[in-house]
């Protein structure tokens, strides 16, 4: 589905991404750790076109996306949330989701501005889809909320709502669960489990061990830019490189053997 | 805006003549350009903020020198130090009172606010001293010098000499005393500086009241050659802005090298090609540098603009 | 949307209401200028507030409109409708060109490229003498004519502006509040989720900067045939910036805040003659104040004393 080769990123003279390759299958869910600064954002970034990576390329269903820029590679039905909630802070909740659905209408400059019987139906449509994952997240009290005004545990709740009401194939979910307390993280995990039934591919980044353990099919390790391990969760957990890449983070070897 | 001091050549003069006179035209400007570009740095540097009522200090040094003089009768140095001091309290107060209220307001709204400020200093000064052109004497009565076969007024040396003396002294300041050291720390870390104890909100106001500083100074400097009036300011502000951005946004040694290629720029375009379009110049500059070099000649990094 | 709607509808009824009891030329000279003021400024806050992006040069294209109606019709002696239109189309392509590289470019650097961009067309009018008649510029611009009816009196132009106004202003609100709409706002809030989103940012950017511009040139056209006669000294950094106080003090996030700005702005050194000398100063003021104390502008105003009032009744409903 999805297939890194080679992939090099440096910032300066910090090398980011230092040949990194993998492949992601349909249908699976990818776990996608690594100590901090290990470049799993930068990964991310690379694949969704924020910005081009140096060499290498990246592959999504056989087609080559690597120079695509950010908007076409979402048209490919890629999307993706961020470390830091990128919600629109302005706009209320239900809008925010109707963004997400960005790519479900077409009315362009003239429809959007004469409004003919067809672009109302389309908005209605975006309206009523929206109101769906709205309903899904739990959210529902809030849709005419300022989204800048919701807790941070919502509103990691909501970006997920925003990616998923673009009907996504591959979904890249960039530490959902940092800030969520203990509870918000159950009802996360839960609900990605149920992203599965779905059919959506999905890569996650992800601290919090039991999340990323119990929901991936299979686990990559990046370290310093390199993959260091990859595999069934069971495995890497135990691999040598990897222990030794957490060394010095004592809690992270205990999630890791939890 | 500034008129060329002895435009006025004999007939028959050959172009590369014309080229010192044009020459020494455009780094007379283009010095003052510098340090109202200097002027925009000190406050980026400090603020990442566009001062956009720079302009409006060099107007209110010339201004209230001119007042000093002619309508105090005060002797030439006690109004040129008068002047720049009241131009100084003019910038603090305008961070005090306009600036340090709204620090965090979006870069839009900062905008606006230095645009008022300038606005608000503009229409006070036209109350003051009404919309008339006000001369100032030349700081020294000698007659123009004659080098090759440019004439060059005692005025201009006054200008060069000025900026260079401002350069040094801004210079050791940076280089050699705290406050300077503090406010470079500033510009390079907020963050950091804090941490060490540095007073950033003291900086930013210090910043401001060394900007108004520079500006007056090249207020009073120019007033004699151009004569000043209460609306000099904004083109000699946005050519100070285009120097700026052309030197590299932040870099100082940049603000002075931009100053002076668009004084010289604008001059030379004056005489070889259309009077009428010199103002375009500057802004032609400050565009393609922004499409293709926004970080300028002596920017050090290309940063996210 | 419904909202928007109502205001709309007031503001046609007012509109049609208020020859009633307005007689004086003077009055309708003031109400055409806010009505073309009005027109740019619907166009600057949806670049503005909407899409987020700052301009500071678009009296440049004000006076482009004005210039190439002014230019088309006294010396090539086009028909005022047909040279209004290929101004409006020609400064929609100089836009777009001019904000392929411009918009690019963001905050501070943004706001000194459209700066630059005003500047140098201000500059264009003054020196193309032979085209523009330089600083004096061109007189005798002819009066608009339809259905038999010319549009000379300073009534009947108020007619004309006014329902150019409200047309511009329905158009505006069904965009705003669209599926681009959201989009611009989305990308005004974040640019890199918008575009991750499939929104094309860099496109609608550039959209939104030749429509405006677009409005722009309309609102010039008009200006200049309703002076008739047409020189620099309108379309300069001053009045740029004039513009984008209307846009900011009036609300940038709401269209009918917008009009509001530009109605303040335009009335209020008219009507106040005290102010004359002081209005610069007081200008500066205002701008200053609001920026410090209501940056959302009077809509922002209006809109926490609507939320006062409402929550108020609320309370007293929940007390009975
Ligand atoms: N836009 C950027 N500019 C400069 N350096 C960056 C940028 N993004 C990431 N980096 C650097 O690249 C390295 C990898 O960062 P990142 O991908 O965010 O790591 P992770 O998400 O694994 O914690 C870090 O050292 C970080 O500082
Ligand atoms: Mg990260």
């Amino acid at each position: 589905m999805l297939k890194l080769e080679n992939i090099r990123k440096s910032f300066g003279g910090l090398k980011a991404l230092d040949g990194v390759s993998f492949e992601v299958n349909p249908g699976e869910i990818l776990g996608l750790i690594g100590p901090n600064g290990a470049g799993k954002t930068t990964l991310f970034n690379v694949v969704s076109g924020i910005f081009p990576s140096d060499s290498g390329s990246v592959f999504f269903q056989r087609k080559n996306i690597t120079r695509l820029p950010t908007h076409q590679i979402a048209r490919l039905g890629i999307f993706r949330t961020f470390q830091n909630p990128s919600i629109f802070e302005a706009m209320s909740v239900l809008e925010n989701l109707m963004v997400g659905n960005h790519l479900q209408g077409r009315a362009g400059f003239f429809s959007a501005i004469f409004k003919p019987p067809w672009e109302r139906k389309e908005e209605q449509r975006m309206r009523e889809q929206a109101q769906a994952v709205l309903k899904g997240i739990g959210l529902s009290d809030s849709a005419d909320a300022a989204a800048g005004s919701l807790p941070f545990g919502k509103l990691r709740m909501l970006e997920l709502g925003r990616a998923l009401c673009a009907e996504p194939h591959l979904l890249m979910l960039d530490e959902p669960a940092a800030g969520l307390n203990q509870r918000e993280t159950e009802d996360l995990t839960n609900f990605i489990a149920g992203l599965r039934a779905k059919k959506i591919t999905i890569v996650v980044i992800e601290h919090d061990m039991s999340l990323v353990m119990g929901l991936s099919d299979r686990v990559a390790v990046l370290d310093q830019g390199r993959k260091i391990a990859e595999g069934a969760p069971q495995a890497v957990q135990h691999n040598p490189a990897v222990l030794k890449a957490y060394l010095g983070e004592e809690d992270w070897i205990k999630s890791l053997r939890r | 805006m500034p008129k060329p001091p002895f435009p006025c050549l004999e007939a028959g003069v050959g172009w590369h003549n014309q080229l010192i006179q044009y020459l020494v035209t455009g780094i007379t400007t283009g010095a003052i350009y510098a340090l109202v570009a200097l002027g925009f740095t000190i406050i980026y540097n400090a603020t990442e903020i566009i001062n956009f009522a720079q302009g409006e200090f060099v107007m209110l040094g010339g201004m209230i020198a001119v007042t000093m003089l002619a309508g105090l009768g005060l002797p030439l140095w006690l109004a040129v130090i008068l002047a720049i001091a009241a131009t100084m309290l003019i910038g603090l107060a305008f961070e005090r009172l306009a600036i340090r209220p709204v620090r965090k307001a979006s870069v839009m709204n900062l905008i606006i606010i230095t645009i008022g400020g300038s606005i608000l200093l503009k229409g006070a000064a036209m109350l003051i001293w009404g919309k008339d052109d006000h001369p100032l004497s030349a700081f020294t009565p000698a007659p123009p010098l004659h080098v090759f076969s440019a004439v060059v007024t005692t005025q201009s040396l006054w200008v060069m000499a000025g900026t260079v003396l401002a350069v040094i002294l801004l210079h050791v300041f940076y280089e050699r005393t705290i406050t300077g050291k503090a406010l470079r720390a500033c510009a390079f870390n907020p963050k950091a500086a804090r941490l060490c104890g540095i007073s950033v909100e003291r900086m930013i106001l210090f910043s401001f009241g060394l900007s108004a500083t520079l500006g007056a100074f090249a207020g009073v400097l120019i007033a004699p050659i151009t004569f000043t009036s209460y609306d000099v300011g904004t083109m000699l502000g946005l050519k100070g802005f285009c120097a700026a951005i052309l030197g590299g946004l932040g870099s100082n040694p940049g603000a002075i090298l931009g100053g002076l290629v668009i004084g010289v720029a604008e001059s030379l375009s004056s005489g070889y090609v259309s009077s009428g379009y010199k103002d375009a110049v500057a802004f032609l500059i400050l565009l393609l540098m922004l499409y293709f070099r926004p970080a300028g000649i002596l920017g050090k990094r290309a940063e996210k603009v | 949307m419904k909202r928007d709607a109502v205001i709309w509808a007031a503001l046609t009824l007012l509109v049609f209401t208020l020859p009633a009891f307005v007689h004086s030329p003077y009055y309708y000279s003031v109400l055409i200028i806010i009505g073309i003021f009005g027109i740019v400024v619907l166009g600057l806050t949806m670049l503005i507030g909407y899409a987020g992006q700052i301009s500071l040069g678009h009296a440049g294209f004000f006076g482009f409109g004005a210039y190439f109606s002014a230019v088309l019709t006294t010396r090539f002696h086009l028909d005022p409708w047909l040279a209004m239109l290929v101004g409006l189309v020609a400064t929609i392509v100089l836009a777009f060109l001019l904000g392929i590289p411009t918009l690019k470019l963001h905050g501070h650097y943004l706001a000194m490229a459209t700066l630059g961009l005003g500047m140098v067309l201000q500059i264009i009018f003054k020196e193309e003498v032979e085209l523009t008649g330089g600083p004096t510029g061109l007189t005798d611009v002819p009066h608009l004519k339809a259905f038999g009816m010319v549009f000379a009196s300073d009534q009947k132009f108020y007619f004309l502006v006014w329902i150019f106004l409200l047309v511009l202003y329905g158009l505006s609100i069904n965009l705003v509040h669209s599926r681009l709409g959201r989009a611009l706002r989305a990308i005004s809030s974040n640019q890199t989720a918008a575009g991750s989103l499939g929104i094309p940012v860099n496109r609608l950017k550039l959209l939104i900067f030749a429509v405006s511009a677009g409005y722009a040139s309309l609102a010039g056209s008009l200006y200049a045939h309703y002076l008739s006669f047409v020189n620099p000294s309108p379309f300069g950094f001053l009045v740029s910036v004039k513009l984008v106080a209307m846009v900011v003090i009036g609300g940038s996030q709401s269209l009918w805040g917008a009009l509001l700005g530009a109605g303040l702005l335009t009335a209020l050194p008219e009507f106040l003659a005290v102010l004359q000398d002081y209005e610069m100063l007081v200008y500066g003021a205002i701008l200053i104040v609001m920026m410090m104390f209501a940056p959302q502008g009077l809509a922002g105003i209006l809109a926490g004393l609507h939320e006062w009032v409402k929550n108020r009744d609320h309370k007293k409903n929940a007390q009975a």
